[in-house]
């Protein structure tokens, strides 16, 4: 299992509980802001990475996301699964919510 | 489907396309940090696109913003040829897919971004992957029509797709 399996399976989630193209860097914003308390390219300047690359983060910062994507996934497939409906707007949202969440839980066993 | 979105190709109404610019605009105000102060959204837009009563320039604050939005905040090069990028004919913004390519590569930075995910595709993914890439390999082939897309990433591309 690596991290792009699971980056793969997360995305896979957020588009089969009908999350929009938006919703997927929506998400990638809100679990950053909640496990690193800044945003993507902060990260990225922060740390010394190369920004689209997240091999060159930290491995700490690798894992957080494989945890944080691999628990958002299993939560929008058995949370949200078909039940997640109206407008796009809506189903984005939900989805962004659920991800957000998960990360503030796992934020909570996180050493920083 | 696909006929008719080609034979009109602009076809989104003025009050929808507001709505998406303001989308955009309020997501590129989150990446800025800004208190996004819906009140400011037209007197931004006019400042810096213009006349309000033309369709044109609520379509060049949408490429521009749409495009700032996929540049901003990318965790992994290869999503913007998977998803952001990808134009399948199903999206709403597939009718202004040239207009945020265009911006997008105007950003300094940009096509390493791509470069950088036609790399990553190559190396990383599976085949089914590539394929799943389809809106955005059609973009661009279009753009090869257009003079407007940077040999390197004609070249990059071809490789990435025949792999």
């Amino acid at each position: 299992m690596d991290s792009a399996t699971v980056n793969k399976d997360f995305t896979k989630a957020i588009q089969q509980v009908g999350g929009s193209h938006r919703a997927y860097p929506q998400a990638v914003r809100a679990e950053t802001k909640e496990l690193f308390d800044c945003g993507v390219d902060e990260l990225y300047e922060a740390t010394g990475g190369k920004k689209g690359d997240r091999s060159t983060l930290p491995k700490e910062a690798q894992k957080a996301y494989m945890v944080n994507e691999t628990l958002s996934a299993h939560r929008l497939n058995h949370e949200l699964g078909d039940g997640n409906q109206g407008s796009q707007r809506q189903k984005d949202k939900r989805v962004v919510e659920t991800v957000q969440d998960t990360a503030t839980e796992v934020r909570k066993w996180l050493p920083w | 489907m696909a006929v008719s979105s080609r034979a009109s190709p602009m076809s989104m109404k003025l009050y929808e396309l507001k709505r998406k610019v303001y989308d955009a605009w309020e997501f590129l105000g989150g990446y800025r940090d800004c208190v996004v102060l819906p009140g400011n959204f037209k007197g931004e837009v006019r400042k810096e696109f213009g006349d309000l009563r033309y369709k044109g320039t609520w379509i060049n604050a949408l490429a521009r913003y749409e495009a700032l939005n996929a540049f901003h905040d990318c965790l992994d090069a290869h999503s913007l040829i998977l998803h952001t990028l990808n134009f399948t004919e199903d999206r709403w913004d597939y009718e202004f897919r040239h207009r945020i390519f265009d911006e997008f590569l105007m950003i300094p930075g940009a096509l390493e971004l791509l470069k950088l995910g036609l790399e990553q595709l190559m190396s990383g993914v599976t085949s089914s992957d590539r394929g799943d890439a389809d809106g955005f390999y059609q973009l661009v082939a279009e753009q090869q029509g257009r003079d407007g897309l940077p040999i390197e990433l004609a070249g990059g591309l071809q490789a990435a797709h025949s792999a």
